[in-house]
């Protein structure tokens, strides 16, 4: 059976999206996939290397919708969030439980539905990326660099990294284990 | 109360800030992050030592919840006594440290008081003689100037300027519109660039949203000059004039190889990505782009293209003239003609600095037909 990006109503599974957060990322999702495609369309979903079809299907965006998502930096990174949640669910079956603040943004926490209750101890961070044009090729390469940043950078827990090429209809996921 | 309570609590009331911010509401949404933050640190207060992964993350997030609440002093004071604990983990003590430059930052802006339009510019410079956190001084002014000069021609592009040829920025947009370099978290090498607000700000009010828009355009503009300068700048700048100075601003932020290897555009919102990454390749696409843009000039069967590296001595635009003094021994002043629709702000920053300039050899006469900075 094809699988399936969910992106509707991820506030019911995900404890981590309120329903305004998860309206917000599925507007922003819609948008950036109606840039280059209609819908419904199937992604590749890559996951640490194996490969499958999945399906993705949204509404078309209305006028309003597009104002309201005119800022292209910020509607990339938000519906970015939004396609690799929502692949990671389909992909492994964990889900967004948590939420924490940095200094410039947020980072979400997954594990598997019903973590992250009492503390973060076994869930991992999330680290996600959006490419709105570009091929196959720049999605890895964002990937390798995620990777890289992760590996090089500031947290020493286990983390996911996510990255979606809209144009070119590629959501890679990759494990980034602990670093010494 | 659990972690549990308290840390939801906190989620629900950074989520309804983030709302806030996204419809315009700063001071409601800078209330909802401050109470965000005492229920962040009413949870940390209920973790045990061991829960190391909890402490960190939930550490971090409550002092970046008082910073973005602009409640500076708290955000300070818990960030230095988290990291005065012996045992609070090392990756949260990399992000307390990160975050309290951001808050000196803006405490001292504060201080002064100084407003920025909004989005700060993270600049990386890395690869080749850059080593963490230090830079060569003249290669790090070169790249300052440089964006400055994008964020200038971004402000008069947006303003609907008629397009500048000669001459620096205006006087009263210079003064207007001050770019201001910040110290940021060490990278390879690395700076944030902010734009001040207009003091009289009152002049401006009907430019407001294009103002406000500064630092986005700039993102776009250079984003669209490093991925695709031939086909996706001509969507953000529809001027070709204003689209040949952006590019030939953009080549010299390039590396050449020599001095370092990339260049890095970054959103301060959101650091993680680069906006616009510059490496060795793309000067050859800025080339291509800038080369399918510019008229070509009706050169003769006898006319010969040559290439002239040297140090970049004198220039007079106004009389149609720069020169170069090659590297021989002694060397040889070239003076080059035609050189009249140069843009100031790309070659000013060039004098008494090694160039390649390309020209064509016109009997005697050297004829200009670009120039680039040769790191």
């Amino acid at each position: 059976m094809l699988k399936r990006l969910r992106l509707d109503a991820m506030h019911e599974r995900h404890r981590a999206l309120t329903p305004s957060l998860a309206g917000s990322h599925r507007e922003a999702a819609a948008v950036c996939l109606s840039r280059h495609h209609t819908p419904p369309t199937v992604v590749s979903l890559s996951d640490n290397g194996i490969e499958a079809p999945a399906e993705v299907a949204w509404d078309v965006p209305d006028a309003k919708i597009l104002d309201a998502w005119a800022n292209e930096t910020d509607t990339t990174e938000w519906g970015a969030c939004g396609c690799v949640i929502a692949g990671l669910e389909e992909a492994r079956g964990l889900v967004a439980v948590r939420r924490a603040e940095t200094g410039s943004g947020a980072d979400y926490y997954v594990g598997a539905p019903g973590s992250g209750i009492l503390d973060l101890e076994d869930c991992s961070r999330l680290e996600v990326s959006g490419v709105d044009g570009g091929d196959q090729r720049e999605v890895s390469q964002r990937l390798l660099r995620k990777v890289r940043q992760l590996r090089e950078g500031r947290s020493s827990l286990p983390a996911i990294a996510g990255v979606i090429g809209f144009a070119a209809r590629f959501l890679v996921l990759q494990d980034v284990e602990d670093t010494p | 109360m659990t972690w549990d309570k308290h840390h939801s609590k906190s989620e629900r009331l950074a989520i309804e800030a983030e709302t806030a911010l996204r419809a315009g509401q700063r001071e409601a949404a800078e209330r909802f992050y401050v109470e965000a933050a005492a229920a962040e640190a009413e949870a940390l207060l209920q973790l045990p030592e061991e829960k190391m992964r909890t402490r960190g993350v939930t550490a971090v997030s409550s002092v970046a919840l008082w910073y973005k609440g602009r409640n500076y002093a708290v955000a300070e004071r818990q960030a230095h006594a988290l990291l005065a604990l012996p045992t609070f983990p090392t990756f949260a003590q990399e992000q307390l440290r990160d975050l309290l430059q951001l808050i000196w930052a803006a405490q001292s802006a504060a201080a002064a008081g100084f407003k920025f339009v909004p989005g700060d510019v993270l600049v990386s410079v890395k690869g080749g003689q850059i080593i963490h956190g230090g830079a060569p001084l003249d290669l790090i002014v070169r790249k300052v100037e440089g964006i400055q000069a994008v964020l200038f021609r971004t402000v008069e592009m947006l303003l609907n300027k008629a397009f500048r040829r000669h001459g620096p920025a205006s006087a009263d947009l210079q003064a207007m519109f001050r770019p201001w370099l910040f110290q940021a978290p060490a990278g390879s090498y690395q700076f944030a660039v902010r734009v001040q607000e207009p003091e009289q700000r009152e002049i401006w009010e009907a430019d407001r949203p294009k103002l406000d828009n500064v630092a986005a355009t700039f993102f776009k503009v250079l984003r669209a000059s490093a991925m695709d300068p031939e086909q996706e700048l001509p969507k953000v700048v529809p001027d070709s004039q204003y689209r040949a100075a952006f590019l030939n601003l953009s080549r010299d932020l390039a590396p050449t190889g020599k001095a370092f290897e990339r260049l890095e555009i970054r959103d301060a919102g959101s650091p993680a990505d680069p906006i616009a990454l510059f490496e060795v390749d793309s000067r050859k696409q800025l080339n291509a782009a800038l080369r399918s843009i510019r008229p070509p000039k009706s050169d003769s069967p006898t006319d010969q293209k040559v290439e002239l590296r040297g140090i970049l001595r004198a220039l007079h635009l106004d009389q149609d003239w720069l020169e170069v003094a090659t590297y021989d021994d002694p060397p040889i002043h070239v003076k080059v003609e035609e050189a009249g629709d140069v843009l100031d702000d790309v070659v000013g920053p060039m004098v008494n600095r090694p160039v390649v300039l390309h020209a064509t050899r016109h009997g005697k006469k050297y004829l200009f037909r670009d120039i680039e900075l040769d790191e």
